[in-house]
């Protein structure tokens, strides 16, 4: 199931810096997962981890030369998405982000969108006080 | 058998040829006839317009127009052109998908590789994915939602 936030674009910043034109943050944590069984037992008696794989988007309004620039140079940035619900606040923060590639979708009524594709080392949720 | 379409831009008329599928639009001292890009050739357009700085705007209006109109609009008509063919290909202020997600769904839901979409008309399988996704929670946002297992954070004023 799909899971949608909000946030104010003021409150998502990349590398401390505010993104123009960014429509949306899309991510995706996949954590690798393997069965141990038994001799003896069709059931599995235990399971253990591999890696951790964070995948996000970066959906942006035509272009941002900022991303672009990140494509390009291939340096470490970090994202920061400040939600607000109300009194209540949640930061989803990505950590160690690299870009892998860009793709474009047509959109004539805002001369097209741009999606950054990147991944991240982490991502870290947190609750935060209004 | 042609059908006047609705009037959409004062000065221009638009004329579909039922049975070609071509549209035939007068206006502005031009007489043109505008057919339908194949999802190959969209697919091919997008990717040469791509390059390492962004989306090549400039490029994608010559050369769309160089691909649908027969004869191609003058250079001071090209966006007004542009505009409205991408208009009547159900391409208005409707975000589509990006080109290899329209790819991946294809592939993913009806089974048709790149290779069995090349030929057919783009409109047509644009307006196929966009009806079976559903619609945005508001306007400025993609209208699918995230692919499953996905997270989405909708960015205000973005």
């Amino acid at each position: 199931m799909a899971t949608v936030f909000t946030a104010n674009s003021s409150g998502v910043l990349i590398n401390n810096t505010q993104v123009e034109g960014l429509r949306t943050i899309e991510y995706q944590v996949v954590r690798e997962q393997s069965d141990v069984h038994a001799v003896g037992s069709p059931e599995r008696v235990a399971v253990y981890y591999g890696a951790t794989r964070v995948k996000g988007r970066l959906h942006v309004a035509s272009t941002n030369a900022d991303l672009d620039a990140l494509t390009q140079s291939g340096e470490a940035f970090q994202v920061v998405a400040n939600l607000r619900h109300g009194d209540a606040g949640r930061s989803v923060a990505f950590d160690d982000c690299y870009m892998e590639r860009k793709e474009f979708a047509l959109n004539s009524g805002s001369h097209g969108e741009t999606v950054y594709l990147f991944t991240a080392t982490r991502v870290r949720e947190e609750d935060s006080a209004g | 058998m042609e059908l006047t379409l609705p009037s959409w831009i004062d000065g221009l008329s638009v004329d579909r040829d039922l049975r070609s599928g071509h549209y035939r639009v007068r206006g502005f001292g031009v007489d043109t006839t505008l057919q339908v890009w194949t999802f190959g050739e969209r697919r091919r357009l997008l990717e040469a317009c791509l390059d390492p700085l962004g989306f090549n705007d400039a490029r994608f209006l010559a050369e769309f127009n160089r691909l649908v109109y027969t004869p191609v609009p003058p250079n001071g008509l090209q966006a007004l052109f542009a505009h409205l063919a991408l208009y009547l290909f159900g391409i208005d202020d409707r975000p589509v998908l990006s080109r290899d997600q329209a790819d991946r769904w294809l592939a993913y839901e009806l089974g048709v590789l790149p290779s069995h979409s090349d030929k057919e008309p783009a409109p047509e399988l644009d307006r196929l994915i966009r009806g079976s996704i559903a619609r945005p929670a508001h306007a400025d946002t993609p209208s699918y939602e995230p692919d499953s297992g996905w997270t989405r954070i909708e960015v205000d004023g973005g």
